[in-house]
Protein backbone atom coordinates (compact mmCIF):
# COMPACT_ATOMS: atom_id res chain seq x y z
CA UNK A 1 0.00 0.00 0.00
CA UNK A 2 2.90 2.29 1.16
CA UNK A 3 4.77 1.59 -2.28
CA UNK A 4 1.46 1.97 -4.10
CA UNK A 5 1.54 5.59 -2.79
CA UNK A 6 4.67 5.98 -3.54
CA UNK A 7 5.00 5.17 -7.03
CA UNK A 8 1.75 7.43 -7.41
CA UNK A 9 3.47 10.01 -5.69
CA UNK A 10 6.48 9.76 -8.07
CA UNK A 11 4.00 9.35 -11.46
CA UNK A 12 2.32 12.54 -9.97
CA UNK A 13 5.47 14.35 -10.22
CA UNK A 14 6.24 13.22 -13.52
CA UNK A 15 3.19 13.99 -14.90
CA UNK A 16 3.15 17.36 -13.78
CA UNK A 17 6.47 18.10 -15.16
CA UNK A 18 5.06 16.34 -18.49
CA UNK A 19 2.50 18.84 -18.39
CA UNK A 20 4.59 21.82 -17.56
CA UNK A 21 6.73 21.06 -20.28
CA UNK A 22 3.87 20.55 -23.07
CA UNK A 23 2.75 23.94 -21.76
CA UNK A 24 6.31 25.48 -22.39
CA UNK A 25 6.40 24.45 -25.46
CA UNK A 26 3.37 25.81 -26.42
CA UNK A 27 4.19 29.02 -25.78
CA UNK A 28 7.93 29.02 -27.03
CA UNK A 29 8.34 29.47 -30.86
CA UNK A 30 11.86 28.26 -31.20
CA UNK A 31 10.71 25.13 -30.30
CA UNK A 32 9.12 25.21 -34.29
CA UNK A 33 12.48 25.64 -35.31
CA UNK A 34 14.27 23.10 -32.83
CA UNK A 35 11.63 19.88 -33.80
CA UNK A 36 9.56 20.73 -36.63
CA UNK A 37 12.03 23.37 -39.08
CA UNK A 38 15.13 21.91 -38.44
CA UNK A 39 14.95 17.86 -39.53
CA UNK A 40 12.69 19.02 -42.02
CA UNK A 41 16.16 21.50 -43.40
CA UNK A 42 18.28 18.46 -42.86
CA UNK A 43 15.83 15.86 -44.64
CA UNK A 44 15.78 18.08 -47.79
CA UNK A 45 19.72 18.57 -47.66
CA UNK A 46 20.20 14.89 -47.64
CA UNK A 47 17.28 14.27 -50.04
CA UNK A 48 19.42 16.50 -52.59
CA UNK A 49 22.47 15.16 -51.44
CA UNK A 50 21.80 11.71 -52.33
CA UNK A 51 19.69 12.40 -55.25
CA UNK A 52 21.85 14.70 -57.19
CA UNK A 53 25.21 12.61 -56.45
CA UNK A 54 23.48 9.36 -58.01
CA UNK A 55 22.97 7.57 -54.42
CA UNK A 56 19.33 7.06 -54.40
CA UNK A 57 20.24 3.42 -52.79
CA UNK A 58 20.23 5.87 -49.81
CA UNK A 59 17.27 7.70 -49.61
CA UNK A 60 15.38 5.79 -47.32
CA UNK A 61 18.56 6.05 -44.92
CA UNK A 62 18.41 10.33 -45.23
CA UNK A 63 14.85 10.45 -44.30
CA UNK A 64 15.12 7.90 -41.76
CA UNK A 65 18.25 9.89 -40.18
CA UNK A 66 17.17 13.29 -40.58
CA UNK A 67 13.76 12.06 -38.35
CA UNK A 68 16.61 10.76 -35.52
CA UNK A 69 17.92 14.01 -35.57
CA UNK A 70 15.02 15.51 -34.71
CA UNK A 71 14.17 13.49 -32.06
CA UNK A 72 18.09 13.41 -30.66
CA UNK A 73 17.79 17.45 -31.02
CA UNK A 74 14.64 17.27 -28.43
CA UNK A 75 15.91 14.87 -25.71
CA UNK A 76 19.27 16.76 -25.34
CA UNK A 77 19.06 20.63 -26.59
CA UNK A 78 15.70 21.27 -25.28
CA UNK A 79 15.99 19.12 -22.05
CA UNK A 80 19.50 21.12 -21.33
CA UNK A 81 17.49 24.00 -22.14
CA UNK A 82 15.02 23.63 -19.74
CA UNK A 83 17.51 23.45 -16.72
CA UNK A 84 19.00 26.24 -18.21
CA UNK A 85 15.28 28.06 -17.67
CA UNK A 86 14.93 26.70 -14.96
CA UNK A 87 18.34 28.30 -13.46
CA UNK A 88 17.41 31.89 -15.39
CA UNK A 89 13.70 31.70 -13.90
CA UNK A 90 15.52 30.84 -10.33
CA UNK A 91 13.24 27.68 -9.74
CA UNK A 92 15.84 25.34 -9.90
CA UNK A 93 16.85 26.53 -6.11
CA UNK A 94 12.99 25.89 -5.37
CA UNK A 95 13.01 22.67 -7.16
CA UNK A 96 15.69 21.53 -4.74
CA UNK A 97 13.57 22.72 -1.67
CA UNK A 98 10.47 20.51 -2.41
CA UNK A 99 9.99 16.83 -1.01
CA UNK A 100 9.96 15.61 -4.68
CA UNK A 101 13.02 14.56 -6.42
CA UNK A 102 14.05 17.08 -9.37
CA UNK A 103 15.09 13.81 -11.46
CA UNK A 104 11.20 12.93 -11.66
CA UNK A 105 10.70 16.57 -12.81
CA UNK A 106 13.30 17.00 -15.55
CA UNK A 107 11.94 13.17 -16.26
CA UNK A 108 8.49 14.47 -16.84
CA UNK A 109 9.73 17.57 -18.81
CA UNK A 110 12.48 15.49 -21.18
CA UNK A 111 9.30 13.22 -21.84
CA UNK A 112 7.26 15.46 -23.18
CA UNK A 113 9.71 17.60 -25.28
CA UNK A 114 11.07 13.19 -27.05
CA UNK A 115 7.84 12.24 -27.10
CA UNK A 116 6.84 16.07 -28.98
CA UNK A 117 9.38 15.49 -31.40
CA UNK A 118 7.62 12.61 -32.98
CA UNK A 119 5.60 14.44 -34.35
CA UNK A 120 9.01 16.32 -36.22
CA UNK A 121 9.44 12.03 -37.10
CA UNK A 122 6.30 12.08 -38.92
CA UNK A 123 6.55 15.36 -40.90
CA UNK A 124 9.92 14.14 -41.59
CA UNK A 125 8.44 11.06 -43.17
CA UNK A 126 5.28 12.58 -44.88
CA UNK A 127 7.51 15.42 -46.40
CA UNK A 128 9.90 12.65 -47.90
CA UNK A 129 7.34 10.47 -49.49
CA UNK A 130 4.53 13.43 -50.54
CA UNK A 131 7.08 16.95 -51.33
CA UNK A 132 10.03 14.41 -52.31
CA UNK A 133 8.80 11.50 -53.64
CA UNK A 134 10.62 8.76 -52.11
CA UNK A 135 9.38 5.81 -51.70
CA UNK A 136 9.29 4.08 -48.26
CA UNK A 137 8.76 0.66 -47.78
CA UNK A 138 8.39 -0.60 -43.91
CA UNK A 139 8.09 -4.18 -44.30
CA UNK A 140 7.33 -4.23 -40.64
CA UNK A 141 5.41 -1.70 -39.01
CA UNK A 142 4.65 -3.00 -35.84
CA UNK A 143 8.75 -3.75 -35.74
CA UNK A 144 9.10 0.22 -36.76
CA UNK A 145 6.80 1.44 -33.96
CA UNK A 146 8.45 -0.71 -31.46
CA UNK A 147 11.98 0.57 -32.56
CA UNK A 148 10.32 4.41 -32.26
CA UNK A 149 8.84 3.41 -29.23
CA UNK A 150 12.58 1.92 -27.67
CA UNK A 151 14.43 4.81 -29.33
CA UNK A 152 12.00 7.33 -27.44
CA UNK A 153 12.27 5.66 -24.04
CA UNK A 154 16.25 5.36 -24.62
CA UNK A 155 16.68 9.32 -25.76
CA UNK A 156 14.28 10.51 -22.70
CA UNK A 157 16.76 8.94 -20.33
CA UNK A 158 19.36 9.63 -22.04
CA UNK A 159 17.95 12.96 -21.89
CA UNK A 160 17.41 13.67 -17.95
CA UNK A 161 21.06 11.97 -17.60
CA UNK A 162 22.46 14.59 -19.64
CA UNK A 163 20.68 17.19 -17.89
CA UNK A 164 21.59 15.97 -14.53
CA UNK A 165 25.08 17.07 -15.46
CA UNK A 166 24.66 20.57 -16.41
CA UNK A 167 22.86 21.39 -12.79
CA UNK A 168 26.35 21.60 -12.52
CA UNK A 169 27.39 23.98 -15.20
CA UNK A 170 25.73 27.34 -16.46
CA UNK A 171 27.29 26.71 -19.89
CA UNK A 172 25.38 23.92 -21.25
CA UNK A 173 23.83 24.92 -24.45
CA UNK A 174 27.40 25.52 -25.60
CA UNK A 175 28.68 22.46 -24.67
CA UNK A 176 25.22 20.69 -26.52
CA UNK A 177 25.40 22.37 -29.39
CA UNK A 178 29.32 21.54 -30.25
CA UNK A 179 28.28 17.93 -29.66
CA UNK A 180 25.53 17.96 -31.92
CA UNK A 181 26.73 17.06 -35.38
CA UNK A 182 29.69 15.35 -33.66
CA UNK A 183 27.21 12.96 -32.41
CA UNK A 184 25.43 12.93 -35.52
CA UNK A 185 28.26 11.73 -37.89
CA UNK A 186 29.83 9.38 -35.44
CA UNK A 187 26.11 7.57 -34.87
CA UNK A 188 25.83 7.28 -38.70
CA UNK A 189 22.91 9.05 -39.25
CA UNK A 190 23.97 11.08 -41.76
CA UNK A 191 26.16 8.54 -43.79
CA UNK A 192 27.27 5.21 -42.68
CA UNK A 193 29.90 4.52 -40.69
CA UNK A 194 32.03 2.33 -42.58
CA UNK A 195 32.94 5.94 -44.61
CA UNK A 196 34.07 6.93 -40.56
CA UNK A 197 38.21 6.17 -39.99
CA UNK A 198 38.71 2.46 -38.39
CA UNK A 199 39.69 3.65 -35.16
CA UNK A 200 36.31 5.95 -34.53
CA UNK A 201 33.77 3.15 -35.56
CA UNK A 202 34.24 1.39 -32.29
CA UNK A 203 33.01 4.81 -30.59
CA UNK A 204 29.91 4.64 -32.85
CA UNK A 205 28.97 1.34 -31.03
CA UNK A 206 28.50 3.25 -27.65
CA UNK A 207 25.78 5.74 -29.73
CA UNK A 208 22.24 5.07 -29.11
CA UNK A 209 21.75 6.77 -32.43
CA UNK A 210 23.77 4.19 -34.15
CA UNK A 211 21.19 1.12 -33.17
CA UNK A 212 18.14 3.29 -33.32
CA UNK A 213 19.13 4.15 -36.81
CA UNK A 214 20.15 0.28 -37.68
CA UNK A 215 17.07 -0.95 -35.85
CA UNK A 216 14.68 1.21 -37.67
CA UNK A 217 16.54 0.90 -41.26
CA UNK A 218 16.16 -3.30 -40.33
CA UNK A 219 12.37 -2.97 -39.28
CA UNK A 220 11.60 -1.31 -43.12
CA UNK A 221 13.65 -4.10 -44.78
CA UNK A 222 11.90 -6.99 -43.04
CA UNK A 223 15.32 -7.71 -40.39
CA UNK A 224 13.81 -9.17 -37.67
CA UNK A 225 17.21 -9.74 -35.66
CA UNK A 226 18.79 -6.88 -36.54
CA UNK A 227 15.83 -4.91 -34.61
CA UNK A 228 15.81 -7.71 -31.50
CA UNK A 229 19.68 -6.98 -31.36
CA UNK A 230 19.00 -3.39 -31.72
CA UNK A 231 16.17 -3.41 -29.15
CA UNK A 232 18.00 -5.42 -26.68
CA UNK A 233 21.49 -3.05 -26.92
CA UNK A 234 18.97 -0.13 -26.50
CA UNK A 235 17.26 -1.32 -23.52
CA UNK A 236 20.42 -2.07 -21.86
CA UNK A 237 21.65 1.45 -22.60
CA UNK A 238 18.57 2.67 -20.77
CA UNK A 239 19.14 0.86 -18.23
CA UNK A 240 22.63 2.02 -17.51
CA UNK A 241 21.29 6.03 -18.58
CA UNK A 242 18.39 5.36 -15.85
CA UNK A 243 20.88 4.27 -12.98
CA UNK A 244 23.61 6.54 -13.93
CA UNK A 245 21.04 9.42 -13.61
CA UNK A 246 19.63 8.78 -10.51
CA UNK A 247 22.94 8.22 -9.32
CA UNK A 248 24.50 11.72 -10.19
CA UNK A 249 21.17 13.47 -9.37
CA UNK A 250 21.57 12.06 -5.79
CA UNK A 251 25.41 13.00 -5.90
CA UNK A 252 25.07 16.37 -7.82
CA UNK A 253 22.48 17.31 -5.31
CA UNK A 254 24.76 17.65 -2.26
CA UNK A 255 27.34 18.94 -4.26
CA UNK A 256 25.24 21.86 -5.62
CA UNK A 257 24.52 22.20 -1.95
CA UNK A 258 27.97 22.44 -0.70
CA UNK A 259 29.10 24.38 -3.81
CA UNK A 260 26.08 26.60 -3.82
CA UNK A 261 26.07 26.85 -7.68
CA UNK A 262 22.32 26.50 -8.15
CA UNK A 263 21.55 30.27 -8.44
CA UNK A 264 22.89 32.93 -11.33
CA UNK A 265 23.86 35.24 -8.54
CA UNK B 1 8.05 20.28 22.70
CA UNK B 2 10.94 20.89 20.19
CA UNK B 3 11.92 23.90 19.16
CA UNK B 4 10.93 24.52 15.70
CA UNK B 5 14.68 25.71 14.45
CA UNK B 6 17.68 25.70 16.45
CA UNK B 7 20.59 26.83 14.99
CA UNK B 8 24.00 25.92 16.96
CA UNK B 9 27.39 27.38 15.79
CA UNK B 10 26.52 27.63 12.28
CA UNK B 11 28.96 28.86 9.90
CA UNK B 12 29.25 28.51 6.38
CA UNK B 13 32.08 29.45 3.90
CA UNK B 14 32.00 30.06 0.07
CA UNK B 15 34.87 29.33 -1.77
CA UNK B 16 34.94 32.32 -4.28
CA UNK B 17 37.14 32.29 -7.93
CA UNK B 18 38.96 34.92 -8.22
CA UNK B 19 38.28 36.40 -11.93
CA UNK B 20 39.56 33.29 -14.52
CA UNK B 21 42.25 32.24 -11.91
CA UNK B 22 41.78 28.70 -10.28
CA UNK B 23 42.90 29.92 -7.31
CA UNK B 24 39.58 30.51 -4.97
CA UNK B 25 39.42 32.73 -1.75
CA UNK B 26 37.42 31.99 0.98
CA UNK B 27 34.27 34.41 1.89
CA UNK B 28 32.97 33.14 5.48
CA UNK B 29 29.43 34.55 5.03
CA UNK B 30 28.37 33.15 8.61
CA UNK B 31 30.12 32.46 11.39
CA UNK B 32 29.30 30.92 14.59
CA UNK B 33 25.64 31.73 14.28
CA UNK B 34 23.51 30.36 16.94
CA UNK B 35 19.73 30.80 17.36
CA UNK B 36 16.80 29.13 18.22
CA UNK B 37 12.70 29.77 17.44
CA UNK B 38 9.91 28.84 19.34
CA UNK B 39 6.93 26.90 17.52
CA UNK B 40 4.23 29.48 17.05
CA UNK B 41 7.04 31.96 17.50
CA UNK B 42 7.76 34.61 14.69
CA UNK B 43 11.96 35.32 14.50
CA UNK B 44 12.97 38.70 12.38
CA UNK B 45 16.63 38.65 10.99
CA UNK B 46 17.79 41.73 10.58
CA UNK B 47 20.93 42.91 8.91
CA UNK B 48 22.41 45.16 5.86
CA UNK B 49 22.94 43.42 2.20
CA UNK B 50 25.92 40.66 2.41
CA UNK B 51 25.73 40.15 6.30
CA UNK B 52 24.26 36.41 5.29
CA UNK B 53 20.60 36.48 6.11
CA UNK B 54 19.76 34.95 2.51
CA UNK B 55 22.57 32.29 3.08
CA UNK B 56 20.96 31.55 6.31
CA UNK B 57 17.03 31.35 4.58
CA UNK B 58 19.14 28.54 2.22
CA UNK B 59 20.66 26.55 5.20
CA UNK B 60 17.31 26.29 6.76
CA UNK B 61 15.69 25.26 3.39
CA UNK B 62 17.86 22.79 2.91
CA UNK B 63 19.14 24.52 -0.72
CA UNK B 64 22.77 24.78 1.01
CA UNK B 65 24.60 22.75 3.46
CA UNK B 66 26.07 24.23 6.63
CA UNK B 67 30.13 24.18 6.74
CA UNK B 68 29.83 23.49 10.19
CA UNK B 69 27.89 23.78 13.06
CA UNK B 70 24.53 22.02 13.39
CA UNK B 71 21.06 23.08 12.11
CA UNK B 72 17.72 21.55 12.91
CA UNK B 73 14.14 22.51 11.85
CA UNK B 74 11.16 20.38 14.11
CA UNK B 75 14.20 17.88 15.22
CA UNK B 76 15.21 17.16 12.04
CA UNK B 77 18.90 17.77 10.79
CA UNK B 78 19.01 19.92 7.49
CA UNK B 79 22.45 17.86 6.17
CA UNK B 80 21.06 14.35 7.05
CA UNK B 81 17.11 14.41 7.10
CA UNK B 82 16.44 17.43 4.36
CA UNK B 83 13.77 14.93 2.63
CA UNK B 84 11.90 15.30 6.38
CA UNK B 85 12.33 18.80 6.46
CA UNK B 86 11.07 19.80 3.17
CA UNK B 87 7.57 17.90 3.88
CA UNK B 88 7.20 20.56 6.62
CA UNK B 89 8.57 24.12 5.41
CA UNK B 90 6.96 26.55 3.03
CA UNK B 91 9.69 28.58 1.58
CA UNK B 92 9.34 32.07 -0.27
CA UNK B 93 12.04 33.65 -1.69
CA UNK B 94 10.16 36.98 -3.26
CA UNK B 95 10.97 39.43 -5.94
CA UNK B 96 10.27 38.91 -9.48
CA UNK B 97 11.83 35.67 -10.44
CA UNK B 98 10.78 31.87 -9.19
CA UNK B 99 8.38 30.61 -11.07
CA UNK B 100 7.44 29.31 -14.93
CA UNK B 101 6.48 33.09 -16.24
CA UNK B 102 4.87 32.22 -19.43
CA UNK B 103 2.35 30.07 -17.47
CA UNK B 104 -0.78 31.34 -15.20
CA UNK B 105 -0.56 31.72 -11.31
CA UNK B 106 -3.39 28.54 -11.02
CA UNK B 107 -0.35 26.64 -13.42
CA UNK B 108 2.26 27.35 -11.24
CA UNK B 109 0.88 26.24 -8.35
CA UNK B 110 -0.36 23.76 -9.42
CA UNK B 111 2.99 22.49 -10.38
CA UNK B 112 4.52 23.01 -7.15
CA UNK B 113 1.40 21.26 -5.44
CA UNK B 114 2.12 18.40 -7.13
CA UNK B 115 6.22 18.74 -6.07
CA UNK B 116 5.22 18.94 -2.54
CA UNK B 117 3.60 15.93 -3.10
CA UNK B 118 -0.24 16.72 -2.34
CA UNK B 119 -2.48 14.02 -3.10
CA UNK B 120 -3.68 14.34 -6.94
CA UNK B 121 -7.32 14.84 -5.61
CA UNK B 122 -6.45 17.41 -3.72
CA UNK B 123 -4.76 19.92 -5.23
CA UNK B 124 -7.36 21.95 -7.49
CA UNK B 125 -9.40 22.63 -4.48
CA UNK B 126 -5.99 23.78 -2.52
CA UNK B 127 -5.00 25.67 -5.11
CA UNK B 128 -8.21 27.34 -5.61
CA UNK B 129 -8.14 27.88 -1.88
CA UNK B 130 -4.89 29.68 -1.58
CA UNK B 131 -5.78 31.72 -4.49
CA UNK B 132 -9.03 32.84 -2.86
CA UNK B 133 -6.78 33.70 0.50
CA UNK B 134 -4.43 35.64 -1.15
CA UNK B 135 -6.90 37.48 -3.53
CA UNK B 136 -5.09 36.02 -6.54
CA UNK B 137 -8.74 34.29 -7.85
CA UNK B 138 -8.95 37.23 -10.71
CA UNK B 139 -6.07 36.93 -12.03
CA UNK B 140 -4.88 32.93 -11.49
CA UNK B 141 -5.60 32.24 -15.23
CA UNK B 142 -3.30 35.04 -16.28
CA UNK B 143 0.37 34.61 -16.93
CA UNK B 144 2.55 34.87 -14.71
CA UNK B 145 4.79 37.32 -16.79
CA UNK B 146 1.76 40.29 -16.79
CA UNK B 147 1.87 40.13 -13.10
CA UNK B 148 2.28 43.22 -11.16
CA UNK B 149 5.30 42.97 -8.43
CA UNK B 150 2.90 42.83 -5.86
CA UNK B 151 0.84 40.02 -7.12
CA UNK B 152 4.11 38.33 -7.58
CA UNK B 153 4.82 38.81 -4.15
CA UNK B 154 1.51 37.43 -3.06
CA UNK B 155 2.03 34.32 -5.04
CA UNK B 156 5.42 33.46 -3.25
CA UNK B 157 3.72 33.29 -0.35
CA UNK B 158 0.78 31.58 -2.10
CA UNK B 159 3.25 28.91 -2.81
CA UNK B 160 4.80 29.26 0.72
CA UNK B 161 1.39 28.29 2.39
CA UNK B 162 0.79 25.76 -0.20
CA UNK B 163 2.20 22.23 1.36
CA UNK B 164 0.24 23.46 4.98
CA UNK B 165 3.72 24.25 6.15
CA UNK B 166 4.90 24.24 9.94
CA UNK B 167 7.59 26.02 9.42
CA UNK B 168 7.70 29.39 6.83
CA UNK B 169 10.29 31.09 5.75
CA UNK B 170 10.15 34.22 4.32
CA UNK B 171 13.20 35.91 2.83
CA UNK B 172 12.03 39.91 2.41
CA UNK B 173 8.52 39.39 1.93
CA UNK B 174 7.42 42.64 1.35
CA UNK B 175 9.98 44.12 -0.84
CA UNK B 176 9.05 46.05 -3.18
CA UNK B 177 5.15 46.30 -2.32
CA UNK B 178 3.02 49.41 -1.85
CA UNK B 179 2.28 49.98 1.75
CA UNK B 180 -1.16 49.00 1.48
CA UNK B 181 -0.23 45.88 -0.22
CA UNK B 182 2.20 45.03 2.28
CA UNK B 183 0.21 46.27 5.34
CA UNK B 184 -2.30 43.45 3.86
CA UNK B 185 1.20 41.18 3.99
CA UNK B 186 1.96 41.77 7.36
CA UNK B 187 -1.55 41.22 8.38
CA UNK B 188 -1.76 38.05 7.20
CA UNK B 189 1.30 37.07 8.43
CA UNK B 190 0.05 37.50 11.75
CA UNK B 191 -2.59 35.84 10.85
CA UNK B 192 -0.52 33.15 10.00
CA UNK B 193 1.13 33.26 13.36
CA UNK B 194 -2.59 33.20 15.12
CA UNK B 195 -3.06 30.08 13.60
CA UNK B 196 0.38 28.67 14.51
CA UNK B 197 2.74 28.69 12.49
CA UNK B 198 6.33 29.29 12.88
CA UNK B 199 7.62 32.30 10.52
CA UNK B 200 11.38 33.08 10.35
CA UNK B 201 11.56 35.81 7.93
CA UNK B 202 14.30 38.21 6.57
CA UNK B 203 13.89 41.90 6.25
CA UNK B 204 15.26 45.52 6.22
CA UNK B 205 12.20 47.44 7.44
CA UNK B 206 12.26 48.23 11.62
CA UNK B 207 8.49 49.04 11.42
CA UNK B 208 7.82 45.60 9.88
CA UNK B 209 9.95 43.83 12.59
CA UNK B 210 8.79 45.34 15.55
CA UNK B 211 5.24 45.19 14.09
CA UNK B 212 5.26 41.60 13.44
CA UNK B 213 8.22 39.94 15.04
CA UNK B 214 8.70 37.88 18.99
CA UNK B 215 12.11 38.18 18.58
CA UNK B 216 14.74 39.90 16.13
CA UNK B 217 18.23 38.87 15.67
CA UNK B 218 20.93 40.89 13.88
CA UNK B 219 23.08 39.98 11.81
CA UNK B 220 26.50 41.58 10.48
CA UNK B 221 29.55 40.50 8.93
CA UNK B 222 27.35 36.59 9.17
CA UNK B 223 27.76 37.25 12.99
CA UNK B 224 25.06 37.61 15.16
CA UNK B 225 25.15 41.16 17.02
CA UNK B 226 22.04 40.60 18.63
CA UNK B 227 19.57 38.07 19.19
CA UNK B 228 16.05 38.86 21.72
CA UNK B 229 12.63 41.01 21.68
CA UNK B 230 12.52 44.26 19.62
CA UNK B 231 11.44 46.11 22.87
CA UNK B 232 15.12 44.67 24.19
CA UNK B 233 16.82 45.65 21.97
CA UNK B 234 15.32 49.49 21.98
CA UNK B 235 15.63 49.05 26.42
CA UNK B 236 19.01 48.76 25.90
CA UNK B 237 19.41 52.11 24.20
CA UNK B 238 16.32 53.89 26.30
CA UNK B 239 19.56 55.88 28.14
CA UNK B 240 20.82 57.40 24.73
CA UNK B 241 20.16 59.99 22.99
CA UNK B 242 19.61 61.08 19.47
CA UNK B 243 21.07 65.17 18.18
CA UNK B 244 20.77 66.44 15.03
CA UNK B 245 22.65 69.41 13.90
CA UNK B 246 22.26 71.31 10.42
CA UNK B 247 25.78 73.77 10.55
CA UNK B 248 27.06 76.44 8.51
CA UNK B 249 30.21 74.88 6.15
CA UNK B 250 33.49 75.50 8.32
CA UNK B 251 31.37 74.73 11.93
CA UNK B 252 31.21 71.43 11.64
CA UNK B 253 35.20 71.12 12.32
CA UNK B 254 34.22 73.05 15.86
CA UNK B 255 32.24 69.71 16.70
CA UNK B 256 34.30 66.80 15.24
CA UNK B 257 36.55 66.61 18.44
CA UNK B 258 33.39 65.00 20.28
CA UNK B 259 33.78 62.08 18.82
CA UNK B 260 36.36 61.22 21.34
CA UNK B 261 34.24 62.10 24.04
CA UNK B 262 33.12 58.60 26.28
CA UNK B 263 29.70 59.53 26.55
CA UNK B 264 29.57 59.95 22.73
CA UNK B 265 28.71 56.51 21.00
CA UNK B 266 28.48 57.38 17.36
CA UNK B 267 28.83 60.61 15.11
CA UNK B 268 28.10 60.85 11.55
CA UNK B 269 28.87 63.66 9.22
CA UNK B 270 26.83 64.68 5.94
CA UNK B 271 28.22 66.63 3.80
CA UNK B 272 25.14 68.91 1.71
CA UNK B 273 25.93 71.66 -0.59
CA UNK B 274 25.46 74.47 1.78
CA UNK B 275 25.65 73.01 4.70
CA UNK B 276 27.02 70.01 6.93
CA UNK B 277 24.28 66.96 9.07
CA UNK B 278 25.77 66.16 11.92
CA UNK B 279 23.99 63.35 14.15
CA UNK B 280 25.50 62.43 17.40
CA UNK B 281 24.17 59.47 19.15
CA UNK B 282 25.27 60.25 23.32
CA UNK B 283 24.53 58.85 26.88
CA UNK B 284 21.28 61.04 28.02
CA UNK B 285 22.90 62.00 31.25
CA UNK B 286 26.36 63.88 29.36
CA UNK B 287 25.38 67.65 29.28
CA UNK B 288 26.29 67.49 25.60
CA UNK B 289 23.76 69.89 24.64
CA UNK B 290 25.68 73.12 26.64
CA UNK B 291 28.75 71.75 25.14
CA UNK B 292 28.01 71.95 21.76
CA UNK B 293 26.49 75.18 22.30
CA UNK B 294 29.53 76.36 24.20
CA UNK B 295 31.71 75.45 20.98
CA UNK B 296 29.70 77.17 18.50
CA UNK B 297 28.82 80.44 17.25
CA UNK B 298 24.94 81.61 17.42
CA UNK B 299 25.42 81.82 13.18
CA UNK B 300 27.06 78.51 13.19
CA UNK B 301 23.64 76.67 14.05
CA UNK B 302 20.79 76.14 11.07
CA UNK B 303 19.24 73.52 13.49
CA UNK B 304 19.10 71.41 15.85
CA UNK B 305 16.99 68.92 17.06
CA UNK B 306 16.80 66.20 19.95
CA UNK B 307 14.73 63.13 20.36
CA UNK B 308 14.98 59.77 21.83
CA UNK B 309 16.94 56.39 20.47
CA UNK B 310 14.61 54.57 18.05
CA UNK B 311 14.66 50.77 17.17
CA UNK B 312 16.49 52.10 13.29
CA UNK B 313 19.04 54.11 15.26
CA UNK B 314 20.08 51.64 17.78
CA UNK B 315 20.22 49.41 14.41
CA UNK B 316 22.25 51.63 12.53
CA UNK B 317 24.59 52.35 15.71
CA UNK B 318 25.26 48.35 15.94
CA UNK B 319 25.69 47.81 11.89
CA UNK B 320 26.65 50.99 10.96
CA UNK B 321 30.18 50.02 10.03
CA UNK B 322 28.85 48.36 6.78
CA UNK B 323 28.64 51.45 4.50
CA UNK B 324 25.57 52.65 6.00
CA UNK B 325 27.47 55.93 6.84
CA UNK B 326 27.73 58.58 4.52
CA UNK B 327 30.65 60.73 4.61
CA UNK B 328 32.16 59.96 8.13
CA UNK B 329 34.95 61.84 9.43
Amino acid sequence: MKSFRQLSLFLNVMWAGFIAQVKEIVRYNSYIFSALLFPFLNLSLMVFYFRYSGQEQFLSFAVVGSGLMGIWLAATFITVYILQIERWAATLELLIATPSSLQLWILGRSAASTLLSLVSLAITLMSARFLFGVQLVIQEPMLFLSMVLGVTITLILLGTLISSLFVLTRSAEVIVNALLYPVYLLSGVVFPIVVLPGWLQPFSLLMPLYWASLGLQAAMAGGWETVGESLLILSIMSAIFAWAATWCFRTIEQRVRKDASLALA
Amino acid sequence: MDPAITIKDLSRIYHVRKGKQKETQELVALRQVNLMAEQGEIVGLLGPNGAGKTTLVKILATILLPTTGRVEILGYDVVRQQKEIRRHIGLSFGGDQGFYTRLSARDNLTFWAALYQMPRRTITQQVSNILELMGLRAIADQPVETLSRGMRQRLHLARGLLPNPKVLLLDEPTIGLDPVAAHALRKLVLQLKSEGLTIFLTTHSMSEAEELCDRIAILSHGELRFTGTPSAFKHGSTNQHMLFLRVTKGAESKVAGLSSTPAVQHMNFEECSEHWNISILYEKAYPLLSQILHSLDGGDILELRSREQTLEDAYIQLVGDQGLEVNKQ
